[in-house]
């Protein structure tokens, strides 16, 4: 007699389990549908994401001309692969990790190599960290915050890119953890290592590590 | 109070925001110098930010949209790519091939002209008699040279000298 309740309960369990495993099938087609209709917009795309992208191309590379050009070609790959794109991270993650691809391809090339010695439209930091705001502070505390800005943006730059693109992502894109995991295309401890070291080196050279 | 300062781990955790290390959250209110430390670094990382995407923002303006032309080549799989450029290839090698042959036809043709068939050949012959004939007319029946005298010369050679004039 005990045996009828004690199956009733488990089917019900089942059917629970069920119903979560297909509201969450809905939300992420729901999802990849929503994401699909902004990829096939490809101005809207552009429109929402350059500014994001380039930033983040620009100090990978530290090339802001390579950087748009990487940008540009960023785009141009959503829109030929978007039938691809999966929905199980954002368009915001899904377009970082065809960026990302794009500058590490771009940086085992010779031409690259060359130019980084040459360097000739590096991304000036300095100019950078003078779009600082002017009208709240004191001209001595904006002073201090460009330079404080703009010796981050310094360090930053001598980090390896596994380093650099971890900082970037999760300090400028406030990307968590997963999402820069699957940006990277890396384990999470993998992600965690690379961001530690980067934080290592950024407080030990802005004099605050003990 | 716990002396033992933030690692790495926990001051990015705490830099992105992440304050749910109880352990860590008592350290930080107890510590002035981690206080400090955290405070600066994210005002720096915060400005940092703040300026590299005015910054951005105003540089992403050049960067258009992709135009359709560029947008439907990169679209196309990548058997349909090779499949235009193997046809770009076999049309290319068609009309440098066709362009062989009209230079072959013209070469043939320059080699016709320079060896005349007997046809050609009769017609010439039979122009250069009739021409021949029609000098003699006009000149005269031949006699020999020794035979004329001098007023007779000259004038054979005035005759001579306008018809070939």
């Amino acid at each position: 007699m005990q045996y009828i309740p004690v199956l009733a309960k488990s089917q019900k369990s089942v059917y629970a389990c069920m119903q979560m495993a297909m509201a969450t099938d809905i939300l992420r087609l729901t999802s990849r549908e929503r994401a699909l209709t902004e990829l096939d917009d490809i101005e809207d795309l552009v429109q929402t994401h350059r500014a994001r992208l380039l930033r983040f191309v620009t100090f990978s590379l530290g090339d802001e001309d390579l950087a748009a050009s990487i940008v540009q070609d960023c785009f141009v790959k959503a829109w030929a692969n978007r039938h691809n794109f999966r929905g199980d991270c954002s368009v915001q993650t899904w377009l970082h990790s065809i960026a990302l691809n794009l500058v590490r391809d771009y940086q085992r090339t010779q031409k690259f190599r060359f130019w980084k010695q040459v360097r000739k439209t590096a991304a000036d930091v300095t100019e950078i960290a003078g779009m600082l705001p002017s009208a709240a502070s004191s001209p001595e505390e904006q002073l201090l915050a460009r330079e404080r800005a703009r010796e981050v943006a310094a360090i930053l730059q001598t980090l390896s890119l596994n380093q650099r693109t971890a900082f970037v992502l999760r300090f400028q894109e406030e990307m968590d953890l997963s999402d820069i995991a699957t940006t990277m295309g890396m384990p999470i401890n993998t992600v965690k290592t690379h961001l530690h070291r980067a934080v290592r080196t950024v407080r030990t050279r802005m004099g605050g590590r003990r | 109070m716990n002396f033992q300062h933030l690692t790495d781990e926990q001051f990015a955790n705490l830099l992105a925001g992440d304050h749910s290390d109880l352990r860590v959250r008592v350290h930080v209110e107890g510590c002035a110098a981690c206080q400090r430390e955290l405070a600066s670094l994210g005002a720096a990382i915060g400005d940092l930010n703040y300026a590299s995407l005015r910054w951005a923002e105003k540089r992403a303006a050049s960067i258009e949209t992709p135009s359709p032309w560029v947008l439907g080549w990169n679209a196309m799989p990548a058997w349909g790519a090779t499949l235009a450029g193997v046809l770009m290839f076999g049309v290319a090698l068609g009309a440098h091939m066709q362009l062989n042959q009209q230079n072959a036809v013209v070469v043939q043709q320059a080699h016709t002209i320079s060896a005349p068939s007997d046809d050609e050949l009769a017609q010439d012959n039979s122009l250069m008699l009739s021409i021949d004939n029609e000098l003699r007319e006009q000149i005269g029946p031949q006699v020999p040279v020794s035979d004329l005298d001098a007023a007779s010369r000259t004038a054979h050679r005035h005759a001579i000298r306008e018809v070939s004039n």
